[in-house]
């Protein structure tokens, strides 16, 4: 007896809606996507149950890492002639700051952006509070009475 | 691939002379799977490498620095400190009494809350870390208050939890110290 053949049943699906799905996710993931800025040194930072937000614009960034030492960083625009127009482009600069001299740098930098930036601070976990401490002191010499501290939010 | 069929040629009639000629109907078919394959492609890469990615801020008042010799004068019955010790270790005392090793930590905001009952508005705390200690600790102890504050605030919304960091003093290192031999516990404080 033969064997029956396989019928071949040809099937069609319509993969439309499937497509118009995948462009919307990608469009929004595309749009939605900012990549994040190259850190100077990575940090891990310490979870808090702190829920306010960072802000993000003319701010002071300051760094510590895990050997304690001092990072500042900022974004400050810089003037240049391209095709003879003056055009402001927006930079961004690292500075090493050792404790020591950490008050120098930072009143320089203030100098440079104005007094009404916020000053944020990114700790390593592993930062000692001894150089914290020295920093909080530091920042009360020089005026800035109010900071922010960066960290990861902790659930429960 | 993509291949263009060629609908009905034939010319149909023109039943009419003078009107326009009917639309020639042309079936495309466009093979879309290579365009899919790439935006799918670039759908996972983006799910893939996307974390939304939110810090959250702490802020932190500082005193300015003339207002630090201050004195504010608190009552005895109403100070509570906590120290952390070079090793990370937490002790807390009430006013004036010798500092006590406060084991579970996991309790502190539930120890808070009962400790500041007593008085809510006059409580005030204060937070002394050795230099040796990490950072993280300082803000493991602030986070716990201010959750606390949170707390407080559900029922009386000007609440504010009074509290401060301070150096700590020879004196606190020296009962840090007293503490720890008491309970057997050893380091050295390296400050």
């Amino acid at each position: 007896m033969l064997k029956k053949g396989k019928r071949r049943v040809a099937i069609r699906i319509d993969m439309t809606p499937m497509v118009d799905i995948a462009f919307l996710l990608l469009i929004f993931y595309m749009s939605t996507t900012t990549f994040k800025p190259p850190e100077v040194k990575s940090v891990s930072l310490v979870p808090s149950h702190s829920q306010v937000k960072l802000p993000e614009k003319n701010i002071i960034n300051v760094t510590v890492t895990a050997e304690d030492s001092i990072f500042i960083e900022y974004i400050d625009t810089k003037t240049e002639i391209v095709e003879g127009k003056e055009v402001t482009i927006p930079q961004r600069f690292y500075r090493y700051a050792p404790i020591e001299r950490f008050n120098y740098e930072l009143v320089d930098v203030r100098r440079q952006l104005g007094l009404n930036v916020e000053l944020v601070v990114k700790a390593d976990r592993d930062a000692s509070f001894g150089v914290m401490r020295k920093l909080m002191r530091t920042m009360q010499e020089v005026n800035i009475n109010q900071f922010s501290l960066v960290t990861e939010l902790e659930m429960g | 691939m993509g291949a263009v069929e060629t609908g009905d040629i034939q010319a149909r009639s023109f039943k009419k002379k003078g009107l326009r000629r009917p639309k020639r109907r042309i079936g495309i078919h466009i093979d879309m799977t290579p365009m899919v394959d790439i935006a799918f492609l670039l759908l996972i890469f983006y799910m893939v490498t996307t974390r939304f990615y939110t810090p959250q801020a702490m802020e932190i008042n500082l005193p300015p620095l003339e207002a630090e010799d201050t004195a504010i004068p608190v009552g005895k019955s109403h100070l509570i400190s906590l120290l952390v010790d070079s090793q990370g270790r937490l002790f807390w005392a009430f006013g004036t009494d010798k500092p006590k090793y406060f084991e579970e930590e996991r309790a502190l905001r539930d120890s808070l809350i009962s400790w500041n009952q007593r008085a809510p508005d006059r409580m005030v705390t204060v937070v002394k870390i050795d230099t040796g200690a990490r950072y993280s600790r300082m803000v493991d102890l602030i986070d716990e208050i201010q959750v606390t504050e949170r707390i407080f605030q559900q029922v009386d919304s000007e609440y504010s939890y009074r509290f401060s960091i301070v150096d700590m003093t020879q004196y606190d290192l020296k009962q840090l110290e007293e503490a720890k031999k008491a309970l057997g516990l050893g380091g050295e404080v390296t400050s």
